[in-house]
């Protein structure tokens, strides 16, 4: 760049906030002129510019090495405005646009265009979340592009990687206790020039990775998508000229920014709704690093959404509770970006780019608190990051389901989404290399209950659109694993009149290695207590709670043909229970490592959430129940309990609902119902005292409230004034 | 009388058919399709052409004289959509019940819009042809390398079978387990006890093995391959055995073809019908192959406009492309089949506009053949891209499908007003104009962006087809420096007439896991790459034996291997064609890796080779080939430049730039090889129209193949 031009995209960010905080229209665009003079040019431009991300996509994906880029479509490729921008995205894991464009608006702050300079052919990467990242296994990638000389665009990309060299095997650092132990860390750096990496960059990814050649693999793939989108951008403007390419880039932000803005106008009514939401880590008593971390934790996600007359939306989520000695930290850049992804599922999924982002005003968790933690605990560690996290984006799911439902738009609520737990493998594989990386099952949860209908089963990942779990003898080829059972998981979705889409559960028998750590990491899964619980009065879906056997007889049971374990069975007494092992733990509190390594015959039951329900189970349909009853979806123990249907048997054997004892058993159902409520009034007072005796509360629980009060004064002015508690009450 | 060869293709709308005979004349016959007995819309559609040939009195001697009868078209596809096929039960590793009904999280958005993905609501599960109620779980595994980890529980087998015949009363069983493409001894296990069981309880059922129908890696597409084998292919071959029954009536005396997946015709009684359940795009890209052929021509871009849909393949160096797991009615399937990408836009795309942004939004719905257009006045009041065409005059309104059809241009104006042109605040004819724009945009993009990763256009032809290619074909080609442009007269007949280019042809398939890391060197490389050799005899065995079972001579059947290659941790491999058929000697190795990396230099120009590459042999294949007579694209003396007087039709507005033109009216039957033609100008055919905007030109070359050229270039 030439000296006269060192600090352009740092003036440009500077009136671009000025503009839109004086217009409310992004860069100022009070007129979208390039749309109204020529919609066809317009909507044109943005399909080429879409297919250039996907392009990169398709080079990108299929040069990556590991099965989470390529079979899981864990990876994204973007293009941004100068100041950073998404304009447009591939298709991939959506939870990062946001990140990826507040990297580059973050090279520009901390004054990159002066030093080390913007050049063409320059890689920049990022991963650490004390400057944007998410986590250290996320690599968030950006180039440069130019016209002449000066930067007109850049091209992003980001890959999640199967190990990022933590203190612990994989990607999903849980238990790291500090930002020290998370791993190989590359904070805001140029790791390449004239369109190829540093030699060190790899002599880094090589010395402190356990699998640098999917590591690399992914660079490379990550790289050539970026070069792609930065090639074939150069010969569209070729064609159609730099100005009209700078305005619409613009006017698509803006648009989507309208677009958001437009739906919440027409499909929404103006309200509050606030939505309590906890998440615990139960880690007391388990394998911990170090001492500090034999603690169990509980995490607050309030989030408190206004929408006003005029249709701006207010989110706030203070009250969030303070920092965990784990990995489950993450920087308020990832949140906003998670909040975008949520966003764009419900609100803005139309043109995907950073306008939404501006439809919003983001009141962000307090300094020190858990997602926000930096300016307080500055060594806090964000291994996992999205875990607490996925549930806010869960509620906002949620509390826009309230209010499109206020203004009759049932077909667009959902009642809030599964989210679940990782299965992370390290160790030698059937081929007798080293691996060290995930399985795909969470890539696939239930979809929520829609306000008319079920959600689907295994089909929907809050993180990423693209939810697939793959096949299973694919995941064999890369883990020393042996599929026992892959099956839809009964009644993993919760209970309403609509439920949610159903998880399933994988069974895996280790197989021909000689020792392989599984590690259960969380990334949003539920652990004591329940989060999500539905809405209009559904029943949540119980705890995803794995289970194991290791040093098994499964060689002597498999000999004997005897039964072998293919799925949960029934929670009550489950189907590994009829292993004889050394080591037998059912029902295991997630997250967690195994103490030793598992060995063949070993057997693991590793369940996937289904999604949140909708309405009273009471008022589901009967013959809905039914046939969940017949495709082994649901017992006939919680149809009676739970949906009040009674069976009999038909005519060959077949149930058929009994339509007079169920209304019977409803009817008492609801009387008994009525018998145990009380007056609010009368709750109110006793649940009081009980609050202000803090009786029966566990310190994580005490802690919880504790920090969220101090984190947040007026947060805790609220809940004092709530439960009219003194002043000066703290737990 | 001459011999004759006569080729179909169902659409979803149309059936059209061709004859051609032994001089490569061909004439088309055109009707609309009938689902529900499909041979009536082939003999309506015969019955057509031969009107046109001036043969409808002397039917039975043509019949007797049609040496070969092919169809292709949607009998299989029908049979899923409509859910009539059998009601099938699913023996299956225990464990997996749920294989079918659960499916995969991406088969549930397989071709819908990325607008449309991110969008939760829209999720939806297909109904599974194999409900969980007739799935019947049994206990065994067999691991990656084929060893036998849990042996086969075979009183689960007997006990199974039992239920979904006498229980279920199950007219199809499938059997799946787990990586039983490395070895199939429990499935035909399974498959022993199985009939034992139906001796016992006398009741034969369809009995279909994964292992045979499908035997490669992804455990979920296999099933789904296997299912629809045991579901649709007796329903569906049913509907076929119809049509050759009408056509036996009027004297045909040979057994109907049908077209597979991947571009072959074989016997309606192949037991492998599955494979021609997505045959209907495939003639267009045989078409085209043969058509690279005549014109010496290996690199070539297929495109297809439909009412419905833009389909388009790319044949490089001649061969075709293969898409191993292509998405099939909501399901991820293990059936090769042409690599044919679509997109929704077609000439009955609907245009909208997004009620919260104003933007023009174009499909992917459609109104197809029914409801139609807006002009066609048979409900639909949503404008489409045939509405535009017939406003800016590239249509003419008394020509539309041959002119059966009565068009009413008010009603298309009055729709384009009210919906599009007032609320944009454009002029409906500057309207109309965007918005045949943008879909030509769609279009291109599709072809540069998706079909074309890693390719240089300058090396490919472009080729259009199908009832509307002509028609958007050069606003597609747009200025992008493609070697050339070219479509044929017969192009709204081009897939049928495809259909009739094909060789007698079976592909197999085979999962293999070979591992070559560098420092593998001299016999224990060659020991390493045993199991494709193995794979490949084996193939080639059963191939030969299919072959020979159904009548030709081992002289006659030549056999193509290749493998699946790819650099040790990537997903994705390459088909590599094998210049060798062994592999025991170090040279013979070098030559197929050697033709892997300068295939993968070629398509991944960016990708930068691994330093010590240990490359991955996932699969191999073996395609046995029979050559078979084809239609003659014959050489025509040249006319003059100037076309005959009878050929032109007059003049006529068309709406261009922004403004209107008059453009020259030709009668393409009346245009003759040699002639040229500068645009602006419309040439019109009872089935297509071509349209030349004015910095086009075209001539037509001695084949009949009219060959597009910018003035400027």
């Amino acid at each position: 760049m030439s000296e006269t031009s060192v600090t352009v995209l740092r003036d440009l960010l500077k009136a671009n906030d000025e503009a839109f905080a004086r217009s409310g229209h992004l860069f100022g665009l009070e007129r979208l002129a390039r749309k109204e003079a020529d919609p066809g040019s317009y909507e044109a431009l943005w399909h080429i510019l879409s297919n250039l991300c996907n392009t990169a996509w398709e080079t990108g994906c299929k040069i990556s090495s590991s099965p989470i880029a390529a079979e899981g479509g864990d990876a994204l490729w973007g293009l941004h405005l100068p100041t950073g921008e998404a304009i447009c995205i591939s298709r991939g894991i959506t939870a990062h646009p946001g990140l990826l464009a507040d990297m580059i608006r973050s090279f520009i702050e901390l004054g990159y265009e002066e030093n080390p300079g913007f050049h063409p052919g320059d890689i920049f990467l990022n991963n650490d979340p004390h400057y944007g990242g998410i986590h250290g296994p996320d690599f968030d990638m950006a180039i440069p592009i130019f016209h002449g000389e000066e930067v007109i665009a850049w091209a992003s990309s980001v890959s999640h990687v199967s190990d990022c060299g933590a203190v612990t095997p994989g990607s999903i650092g849980f238990l790291n206790p500090d930002c020290f132990s998370d791993g190989l860390c590359f904070s805001m750096e140029k790791v390449g020039e004239n369109d190829a990496f540093h030699p060190w960059y790899e002599m880094r990814v090589r010395s402190r990775t356990r699998t640098p050649d999917w590591v690399m693999g992914d660079s490379r793939g990550q790289l050539a998508g970026c070069i792609t989108i930065r090639d074939r951008l150069l010969e569209v403007i070729e064609k159609y000229g730099i100005d009209l390419f700078r305005d619409v880039s613009h006017e698509f932000v803006e648009d989507s920014r309208r677009y958001a803005v437009r739906r919440v106008q027409t499909q929404t009514v103006p309200g509050r709704v606030r939505k309590s939401q906890f998440k615990d880590l139960a880690m007391k008593g388990k394998r911990v690093l170090l001492g500090k971390q034999d603690v169990d934790c509980l995490f607050n996600l309030p989030m408190d959404l206004e929408i006003r007359g005029d249709a701006s939306v207010h989110i706030s989520l203070r009250g969030a509770s303070g920092t965990v000695p784990f990995g489950e930290n993450i920087s308020p850049t990832a949140l906003r970006s998670g909040l975008l992804n949520g966003y764009s599922h419900i609100i803005g999924f139309d043109m995907f780019n950073s306008g939404p982002a501006a439809a919003w005003e983001l009141e962000m968790p307090p300094d020190g608190s858990w997602a926000n933690p930096f300016g307080v605990d500055f060594t806090a560690s964000s291994g996992v990051a999205w875990a607490p996290a996925v549930m806010w984006m869960s509620s906002l799911y949620e509390v826009f389901g309230r209010l499109y439902q206020c203004r009759g738009f049932v077909e667009e609520m959902a009642a809030g989404a599964g989210t679940t737990m990782t299965a992370e493998f390290a160790g030698i594989s059937q081929n007798g290399v080293y691996v060290a990386g995930q399985t795909l099952e969470q890539a696939s949860n239930g979809s929520p209950a829609r306000g008319f209908a079920d959600g689907e089963n295994s089909a929907w990942c809050i993180y990423t659109p693209n939810a697939d779990f793959g096949n299973a003898e694919i995941t064999e080829l890369f883990y020393p694993l042996l599929f026992l059972g892959r099956n839809i998981e009964a009644d993993s979705s919760g209970y309403g009149r609509f439920r949610g889409g159903l998880g399933h559960t994988a069974v895996w028998m280790v197989h021909n290695t000689p020792g392989i750590d599984y590690q259960c990491g969380c990334a949003g899964m539920r652990s004591k207590i329940i989060a999500n619980h539905g809405m209009y009065g559904a029943y949540p879906a119980w705890p995803d709670r794995p289970s194991y056997a290791h040093h098994t007889d499964m060689a002597e049971r498999i000999a004997q043909q005897k039964p072998l374990v293919h799925g949960r069975g029934d929670p009550l007494v489950q189907d590994i229970e009829r292993l004889e092992a050394r080591d037998l733990e059912v029902d295991v509190i997630a997250p967690f490592v195994t103490p030793e390594p598992l060995v063949d015959h070993d057997v693991i039951v590793h369940p996937i959430s289904g999604a949140q329900s909708m309405g009273d189970p009471l008022d589901r349909d009967p013959e809905a129940v039914r046939e969940d009853l017949e495709r082994g979806w649901t017992r006939t123990r919680t149809a009676r309990e739970i949906h009040g249907v009674v069976f009999r048997e038909a005519e060959g054997g077949e149930p058929e609902v009994d339509e007079e004892a169920t209304r019977k058993i409803r009817a008492e159902a609801r009387a008994s119902r009525k018998l145990r409520a009380r007056p609010f009034r009368e709750w109110w007072t006793d649940e009081r005292e009980r609050v202000r005796a803090r009786e029966n509360m566990d310190p994580a629980v005490l802690v919880m409230w504790r920090t969220s009060m101090k984190l947040s004064p007026g947060y805790g002015e609220e809940l004092r004034a709530f439960w009219q508690l003194p002043e000066d009450f703290e737990f | 009388m001459p011999r004759y060869l006569v080729a179909c293709d169902a659409g979803g709308t149309m059936t059209d058919v061709i004859v051609v005979d032994e001089e490569g004349r061909s004439v088309i016959g055109k009707a609309p399709t009938s689902p529900a007995d499909e041979s009536v819309g082939y003999m309506e559609s015969l019955h057509e052409a031969l009107d046109s040939m001036g043969l409808d009195g002397h039917v039975r001697e043509f019949g007797a004289a049609v040496e070969t009868a092919i169809y292709t078209g949607t009998s299989m596809l029908n049979t899923v959509i409509n859910m009539s096929g059998y009601r099938t039960g699913l023996l299956v590793t225990r464990g997996f019940e749920d294989i079918i009904a659960q499916g995969r999280g991406s088969q549930t958005f397989i071709g819908a819009q990325w607008s449309e993905i991110t969008h939760m609501q829209y999720r939806k599960h297909r109904v599974p042809l194999v409900p969980r109620k007739l799935a019947r779980g049994v206990t065994e595994r067999i691991d990656l390398f084929g060893q036998v980890v849990i042996p086969l529980y075979e009183h689960e087998v007997e006990q199974g079978v039992r239920e979904l015949l006498l229980d279920e009363e199950v007219e199809a069983i499938a059997i799946v387990f787990l990586q039983s493409f490395t070895n199939d001894v429990h499935e035909q296990r399974a498959a022993e006890i199985a009939r034992q069981v139906m001796a016992e309880v006398e009741r034969e059922v369809v009995l279909e093995l994964s292992s045979e129908v499908a035997p490669t890696t992804r455990e979920v597409s296999r099933a789904n391959a296997t299912v629809i084998q045991a579901y649709a292919s007796d329903p569906a071959r049913k509907q076929l055995f119809r049509i050759e029954e009408e056509l036996r009536k009027i004297g045909y005396a040979h057994s109907l073809k049908t077209v597979l997946g991947y571009g072959g015709v074989t016997n309606i009684r192949y037991p492998r019908l599955f494979e021609a359940a997505m045959s209907g795009p495939v003639g267009g890209l045989m078409g085209a192959r043969y058509l690279a052929e005549v014109i010496g021509e290996e690199n070539l871009v297929c495109s297809d406009v439909g009412g419905t849909s833009f389909d388009a393949g790319a044949i490089t160096a001649g061969v075709l492309p293969i898409d191993r797991e292509p998405g099939f009615q909501g399901m991820y399937v293990n059936v090769p089949m042409l690599g044919i990408t679509s997109i929704g836009a077609g000439t009955g795309t609907y245009i909208r506009l997004d009620p919260q942004t104003q933007r023009i939004k174009l499909g992917p719905d459609s109104a197809g053949g029914t409801p139609g257009p807006v002009f066609m006045e048979t409900g639909n009041r949503i404008p489409t891209i045939n509405d535009a065409n017939l406003l800016l005059g590239v249509l003419n309104e008394h020509n539309y499908l041959g002119g059966k059809v009565h068009v009413n241009k008010e009603a298309s104006y009055e729709a384009f007003e009210r919906e599009i042109s007032r609320p944009l605040g454009l002029d409906v004819y500057q309207a109309a104009e965007t918005c045949l724009e943008l879909l030509n945009v769609m279009m291109r993009e599709h072809l540069v962006r998706s079909l074309m990763v890693g390719h240089d256009l300058r090396d490919y032809v472009l080729l259009g087809y199908g009832g509307a290619g002509p028609l958007h074909l050069l606003g597609y080609a747009g200025d992008h420096p493609w070697k050339a442009v070219i479509t044929v007269p017969h192009a709204g007949a081009f897939s049928a007439w495809g259909g009739a280019c094909m060789d007698y042809s079976h592909r197999r398939h085979r999962s293999v896991q070979v591992l070559l890391p560098p420092e593998l060197r001299g016999a224990d490389k060659r020991a390493a790459l045993q199991p494709v050799v193995t794979a490949w005899r084996s193939l080639e065995s059963d191939l030969l034996e299919e072959l020979q079972g159904e009548g030709f001579a081992r002289e006659q059947i030549s056999l193509h291997p290749s493998a699946y290659i790819r650099y040790y941790g990537q997903l994705e491999d390459v088909e590599v064609a094998s210049p060798v058929r062994d592999l025991g000697s170090d040279a013979e190795i070098d030559q197929l890796l050697q033709a892997f990396e300068a295939l993968y230099a070629r398509m991944y120009t960016l990708a930068a080779r691994p330093a010590a590459a240990t490359f991955h042999i996932t699969e191999v294949c073996v395609v046995a080939q029979v050559a078979t007579v084809k239609p003659v694209l014959r050489a025509h003396e040249l006319a003059a430049p100037e076309p005959e007087p009878d050929a032109r039709k007059g003049q006529r507005p068309v709406f261009q730039r922004g403004q209107w033109q008059e453009a020259e009216i030709w009668r393409m039957e009346s245009l003759r090889p040699g002639n040229e033609i500068e645009g602006l100008a419309v040439v019109e055919a009872s089935n297509t129209t071509l349209f030349v905007p004015p910095e086009w030109r075209f001539r037509i070359d001695a084949h009949d193949i009219y060959w597009l050229e910018r003035k400027d270039a």
